[in-house]
């Protein structure tokens, strides 16, 4: 590491959460944000063996975000405010 | 409001000046760092030319291109990242070659603040299009970024490097690299850019999507700010870390590394003179 930057403020949020289907969690499912009203990091998660993902760095508003297992979707509102860990339970 | 799609066939006098707006650039000041691989002046002008065409069929639609032909530059120099967290968490993102063995990628795919911060492992595979790797994996566990990133979270610093091992295989320190390079903000504004990667979602829908496919698109840059710079290309999670570049007398020139997605537009961080030194000196370090 070097020293490029002055110190800035600290994300916020993170959006954390499980992908189930059948009511069985779905290990490497891409789990993403598409849209949002604030900047956010362009990295997809994958999900583990336990179908568990975890986003970070979010400042407060409003995202879409997208999990996907081939042609299997799942879109939804997340509303982020300052100091959130969200955590979600998305059925594929 | 629909999208206006814009198809027309090209003649010559068209093409020059799409070519134009794809490369020339009079009285360029900052510096700049040439491709590491040579090319026939006829490759680059069939290039520029299906480059050209392609942007004709894009403009004013939220469409990507997919890159079938992944073995060919520039597009084997796009690779999609495979990333372990330090915590366990598993992530996608893409990076670029710009030397034998250094990979240039946004900080937040090499320092992940909420995951651990350093990951455990990044994989790369170099021009992957969908279950094959043409040129294989390799599995790196030397990262770099800076203090700005780092420390601070600083979006405005928001880029890094991965540095492959130096067992990392002949065909894969061959592959070349892009070149890159800082321009003034004169030089930058509305200048057509092209972003390659890895998009999350397997690309656009249609026969072409497909998990881990390479995807291309060009616009017009649409606002330069000090250290990041915003255009109207559509990328989704996954394609952090992709090169935007430009053409300079036939050469690409990465003028930024996407890192951010937003409504009002996706944008990278700019290469300006202190990331132009430090992707220096990262190249010297994986050569």
């Amino acid at each position: 590491m070097n020293h490029d930057g002055a110190p800035q403020r600290s994300p916020v949020g993170t959006i954390a959460g499980q992908v189930l289907a059948g009511g069985r969690p779905v290990p490497q499912a891409i789990v993403m944000i598409i849209e949002g009203e604030a900047t956010y990091p362009d990295l997809a998660a994958l999900t583990d063996d336990d179908g568990q993902f975890m986003l970070g760095a979010f400042t407060p508003g409003w995202y879409r975000l997208e999990a996907r297992l081939g042609e299997r979707v799942h879109r939804r509102r997340v509303d982020v405010q300052a100091g959130d860990q969200q955590r979600l339970e998305i059925v594929l | 409001v629909l999208p206006i799609v814009k198809k027309r066939v090209l003649n010559r006098g068209t093409l020059r000046r799409v070519s134009g707006a794809l490369g020339a650039v009079r009285g360029l000041a900052g510096s700049l760092l040439s491709e590491s691989a040579e090319e026939t002046d006829a490759e680059v002008e069939a290039e520029l030319e299906a480059a050209a065409e392609q942007m004709e069929v894009i403009i004013g639609t939220d469409d990507r291109t997919r890159i079938r032909n992944t073995t060919a530059v520039p597009w084997r120099r796009i690779c999609q990242l495979t990333i372990r967290a330090r915590n366990g968490a598993q992530y996608v993102g893409t990076g670029f070659l710009i030397g034998k063995r250094t990979v240039i990628t946004a900080g937040h795919c090499v320092f992940i603040h909420a995951a651990g911060g350093w990951p455990a492992y990044i994989d790369v595979a170099p021009g992957r299009n969908g279950p094959s790797r043409p040129f294989g994996t390799v599995r790196a566990i030397q990262f770099r970024s800076v203090n700005g990133w780092v420390s601070s979270k600083s979006r405005d610093h928001d880029y890094g490097a991965i540095i492959l091992p130096a067992n990392t295989p002949a065909n894969i320190q061959g592959l070349g690299g892009f070149g890159f390079g800082y321009w003034p903000d004169s030089q930058l504004r509305q200048r057509m850019v092209n972003l390659s990667g890895y998009p999350g979602d397997g690309g656009k829908m249609g026969p072409d999507r497909e998990p881990a496919s390479q995807w291309w698109m060009a616009r017009q840059i649409t606002s330069v700010a000090s250290r990041s710079f915003a255009y109207d290309i559509d990328t989704v999670g996954g394609q952090s870390g992709s090169p935007v570049w430009t053409l300079q007398n036939g050469q690409r020139i990465a003028v930024g590394i996407h890192t951010n997605g937003f409504v009002g537009g996706n944008s990278a961080t700019r290469i300006t003179a202190p990331v132009f030194n430090n992707l220096k000196m990262w190249r010297q370090q994986g050569s």
